[in-house]
């Protein structure tokens, strides 16, 4: 079955290569363009939901749907694809999430085909990191996702508030070839330890623990940064506002991701003593992601803001579960990255929605805009429910996960100091986070879809055609299915999450909960 | 005179002959009819790389000639490939751009030719006098390249600027050689380690590295590596395109190849790192050289609006990178130094023939003149693009390879001072990113200013546009299908360290 991973890795490569030759003169070609784009993402889901379907939590198998070509012999460097259940959420998210974008960015009408190679190019870098086993193409495919990105946001981009999309392009690919270079000199080390690109070896492979607490800080801040971890997030709300939708919807959706990904696949396989060492001190930070980025966002007007602050915040919960080391609190994590990628896809994609007709996401010049647009408020108010914390939405669940993750950790050491951090203090943090989340939220949907009708938005349309709807509708419907029945994911996560070798390390670690453990 | 071996430099003689023809054809030519030259120049440059290639197969390696002091082993092989490819670029961008040049299209071949049998001879020297002497001719005619364009104030401060510094550094390297003359009592590279001075005890001890330290500066020169490196973006801004391409790639990379022969000289007969070098201060002087250089070069260039300066501060900092390949001192170091270099070549010439073909049209070289070439002519954007992000370390482009090669052979050390300028080049690569992309953005992001013509419909000689596919093609490939290209550069450094 390891050709399902390849299809889903060269399904847009080729969409890629044959969009390159293709012409865009009138109409009639943009149309194709955006078919073809469309044809390839589609196959792409359609593997990854049948690699969702075999994948067998359950198995000793960890690392399944393999396939391994000699890259370069004498470095011991492959071509290694597979999943564990993390990768396969991973991919499901970024085929859904692409999927969508393909859609919203029908809407797009300059330079068609550029903007379609490039998003394409974005995705075959965000799937082959989640697919890849093998350090350097891991690597690879994650800095190949920064490049298109600059592209896509600096032309195809607006106006974030004061910053223009060039600053905006400028800094987040910036700080995220930063941190990727930063990560690459980690990376290398680890392989002139082990003699192996092999991420399967890694766990097999006995690093001194001095080596551990060294390199941990170096691979875990490189990677963090695109997670993005407080106080290295700054590019990240300006990024989303600057971007298009659809790259908007990939940005948030998935690339965020990557960062928190590449910490379970490199940094927890290869180094658990140091991360056992050091996560004690993400156990506060997360706490500043969660409040402080729900403060700012509860601050702010313009609508992608808004959400990109939330997308900040709620990424402190992903980094409060990679803090636990359990696997209730490591499960949450990524079931809190799936839920939160489907969701921040749907915010994007609906404001991008009006933003093209209004020219404007500032709250206070909207208002009342549900009667002209019934089906994209419905969609937005859904939306905002389910990022508040609405119980039967996959945030909820993922985020109750994260929470008693925290609550069965016993506490995080402080690594350098006697200090430990009460379990408590995270807990109580991440659950005053949803209080603000939802302060911020519903003013939000107050704002922009309740109150008086603004009488310059009498011309608005809604979604009308099947093309139009369908991102969103297939969002919400993966929204509420993995919230009301979260093992549907829950359980492929598992298959992924308790492998991993960092498991229970962390200091004063309890048995579990009983019923944490569902 | 089995010794002698005469045959062994077929592509050095098929140069010379092909340089004594263009000479005797551009005397009997009118001025207004070179074409002949043009033709005298690709066959023989064809003729030579070829016949330098196909040593690789027929000739029994590692084999040398005229009593040993011109060899050939897989090294050189690999060396002159690199350096015909280079001249063949190079003159297809010649080709169009002498079109705007009304004279001296035989001189200029001429030159090109001269340079190129210089590098030719510098992947064959074994000991310091063919060191000297090979490098002196790819100097000199550089020299005169550069100020080719005599009418131009610029390129004649150029060339003056590269002769005075070029006759300083050139002053080192000699001293430098007569330093280990001095204290090992020969020429041949072979013999620095096998001497007595070499244990690093006894009275010729300081002699011997005092001179390797002359010497190694001078050619920091050549590869434009602090602390001979403030010419380059003054030579590269006014001398002519294909010239400026030429001393970017042909130029440094005979530098570098030296540079390699002599650290491997160095290393004892075994390649054991027995000798000097392997002292902690000589490693930590290169770790110095290559730090500063990436940095100088990287920080540079963030000023620039001009693309040749930018280039050439890049050109330095890519120095640094290639030096951190050398200062690993070891096989997996080297052969990242000739991936490098492979991968420069493609990238750093497919950027050039780009900037040739907009500056025949623009006449200027600022970079906010480049504005909206992504929609005037997106192929030359592409081209310009792939490079760029090439040179700064985007895979799956070729650079990209080139510098995970370089750190990795540095972070393989373990070294406190290897880990220094790993993370110093990391720097160096966000840095570099940064001013690399601001041109990206000059072709995308920032449309032409209304009723600015000058970008319309640029046309693109054949020629050219065979080197731009080429470039481009190569940018992707050594950057993803690696496989050949590694197995290539190892299979060099393999037999430089087996070089006696």
């Amino acid at each position: 079955m390891g050709w399902l991973g390849l299809v889903v890795l060269l399904s847009p490569l080729v969409a890629c290569v044959r969009l390159f030759f293709r012409p865009e003169k009138n109409d009639n070609d943009k149309e194709a363009i955006r078919r073809l784009a469309i044809g390839h993402v589609t196959v792409s889901l359609v593997a990854a939901v049948l690699m969702w379907f075999f994948y067998k939590p359950d198995s000793d198998e960890r690392w399944q749907f393999l396939i391994d070509v000699s890259w370069v012999e004498t470095m011991n460097l492959s071509f290694r694809l597979g999943v564990d259940g993390i990768g396969v959420a991973m991919v499901l998210l970024t085929s859904l999430v692409i999927w969508a974008g393909c859609y919203v960015s029908c809407s797009i009408k300059d330079r068609v085909k550029e903007h379609y190679i490039l998003l394409m190019a974005l995705v075959v870098g965000v799937f082959g990191v989640f697919l890849s086993l093998d350090l350097f193409f891991f690597y690879f495919f994650y800095e190949m996702a920064v490049i298109p990105m600059f592209l896509l946001i600096g032309i195809w981009g607006s106006r974030a508030a004061k910053y223009s999309k060039e600053y905006a392009t400028m800094k987040l690919t910036l700080y995220l070839t930063a941190g990727a270079v930063l990560a690459l000199v980690g990376v290398l080390a680890i392989y002139s330890e082990t003699g192996t690109f092999d991420i399967r070896a890694l766990k097999a492979h006995e690093f001194s623990e001095s080596f551990q607490i060294a390199w941990f800080p170096v691979i875990f801040l490189g990677f963090a940064s695109i997670i993005p971890m407080w106080p290295f997030h700054s590019w990240s709300p300006i990024g989303h506002a600057a971007a298009p939708s659809s790259v908007s919807m990939l940005h948030a959706g998935v690339l965020m991701k990557l960062g928190a990904f590449a910490v379970l696949r490199i940094a927890y396989e290869a180094l658990p003593d140091g991360a056992s060492y050091w996560m004690g001190w993400v156990g506060v930070l997360c706490c500043m992601n969660i409040i402080y980025g729900g403060l700012v966002a509860m601050a702010q007007r313009d609508l992608k803001f808004i959400i990109g602050f939330s997308s900040s915040s709620h990424m402190g919960y992903v980094l409060l579960g990679l803090a636990t080391m359990n696997t209730t609190g490591l499960a949450g994590a990524v079931f809190l990255m799936f839920a939160h990628g489907i969701m921040t896809a749907l915010a994007f994609g609906l404001i991008g929605w009006f933003y093209e007709q209004t020219h404007t996401r500032v709250v206070d010049d909207l208002g009342g805009m549900l009667k002209k647009l019934p089906f994209i408020g419905t969609c937005f108010i859904i939306m905002a429910m389910a990022s508040a914390g609405l119980p039967g939405f996959a945030n909820f669940a993922s985020e109750l996960l994260v929470i008693l993750g925290a609550w069965s950790s016993g506490g995080f050491a402080l690594a350098g100091t006697d200090l430990v951090l009460p379990y408590w203090i995270p807990v109580i943090a991440a659950i005053w986070g949803i209080v603000i989340s939802a302060t911020y939220l519903l003013r939000a949907v107050k704002d922009t879809w309740l109150g008086p009708e603004n009488p310059r938005w009498a011309e608005l349309k809604d979604a009308q055609t099947k093309r139009q709807k369908a991102p969103f509708v297939a969002l919400i419907v993966v929204l509420a299915l993995t919230g009301c029945f979260p093992r549907l994911i829950v359980d492929t996560i598992k298959g992924g999450v308790r492998h991993l070798p960092a498991l229970s390390k962390s200091v004063g670690d309890a048995e579990p909960v009983k019923g944490a453990e569902r | 005179m089995r010794e002698f071996n005469v045959a062994l430099a077929a592509p050095e003689w098929i140069l010379s002959a092909t340089i004594l023809v263009v000479l005797f054809q551009d005397a009997r030519t009118r001025w207004d009819n070179k074409g002949g030259l043009g033709r005298t120049t690709w066959l023989g440059l064809l003729l030579a790389t070829g016949c330098a290639m196909l040593q690789g197969w027929f000739v029994d390696t590692p084999a040398t000639a005229f009593l040993g002091h011109y060899g050939v082993d897989g090294f050189s092989i690999v060396c002159k490939a690199i350096f015909g490819a280079t001249a063949l670029f190079v003159m297809a961008m010649a080709d169009t751009w002498l079109k705007r040049v009304d004279r001296g299209h035989g001189e200029f071949r001429l030159l090109a030719l001269m340079a190129t049998l210089g590098m030719f001879f510098v992947c064959s020297v074994r000991d310091f006098a063919g060191l000297f002497v090979s490098l002196e001719l790819i100097t000199v005619s550089f020299y005169c390249l550069t100020a080719f364009k005599r009418n131009d104030e610029r390129a004649i401060e150029a060339g003056i600027k590269y002769v005075v510094l070029g006759a300083l550094a050139t002053a080192f390297l000699l001293l430098g050689i007569a330093f280990i003359y001095g204290a090992t009592e020969s020429l041949w590279f072979h013999k620095i380690a096998l001497t007595e001075a070499s244990d690093g005890v006894g009275g010729n001890a300081a002699l011997l590295e005092f001179g390797l330290l002359l010497t190694v500066l001078g050619l920091c020169f050549k590869i434009a590596a602090v602390p001979f490196q403030v010419w380059t973006p003054d030579v590269y801004e006014g001398a002519a395109s294909p010239v400026t391409a030429f001393l970017s790639m042909g130029s440094k990379a005979a530098g570098f190849v030296l540079l390699l022969k002599v650290v491997r000289a160095c290393l004892g007969p075994d390649g054991d790192a027995g000798i000097i070098l392997a002292t902690g201060a000589w490693a930590g002087l290169f770790a110095l050289i290559a730090a500063a250089t990436m940095l100088y070069g990287n920080l540079g260039a963030l000023w620039q609006g001009n693309m040749k300066r930018l280039l050439g501060y890049s050109s330095i900092g890519h120095a640094g990178y290639v030096l951190m390949g050398v200062l690993a001192f070891n096989e997996a170091g080297f052969a990242a130094v000739v991936y490098y270099l492979m991968a420069y070549l493609f990238t750093v010439l497919g950027v050039f023939a780009v900037v040739i073909i907009v500056n025949g049209a623009l006449r200027s070289h600022a970079i906010t003149d480049y504005a909206g070439l992504g929609r005037k002519s997106p192929f030359l954007a592409l081209v310009l693009t792939c490079g760029l992000l090439s040179l700064a370390g985007v895979p799956p482009m070729a650079g990209f390879f080139g510098k995970f090669l370089v750190f990795q052979a540095v972070v393989q050390l373990g070294t406190p001072v290897a880990y220094t300028v790993a993370f110093v080049g990391a720097a160096g690569v966000v840095v570099s990113m940064y001013y690399y992309l601001c041109v990206v953005k000059q072709l995308y992001m920032v449309e032409a200013p209304e009723g600015d013509t000058r970008l319309d419909g640029l046309v693109v000689a054949k020629p050219l546009k065979a080197v731009l596919w080429v470039c481009l093609i190569g940018i992707f490939v050594l950057g993803f299908l690696v496989q050949p290209f590694v197995a290539m550069a190892q299979d060099a450094a393999e037999a430089l360290m087996a070089a006696r």
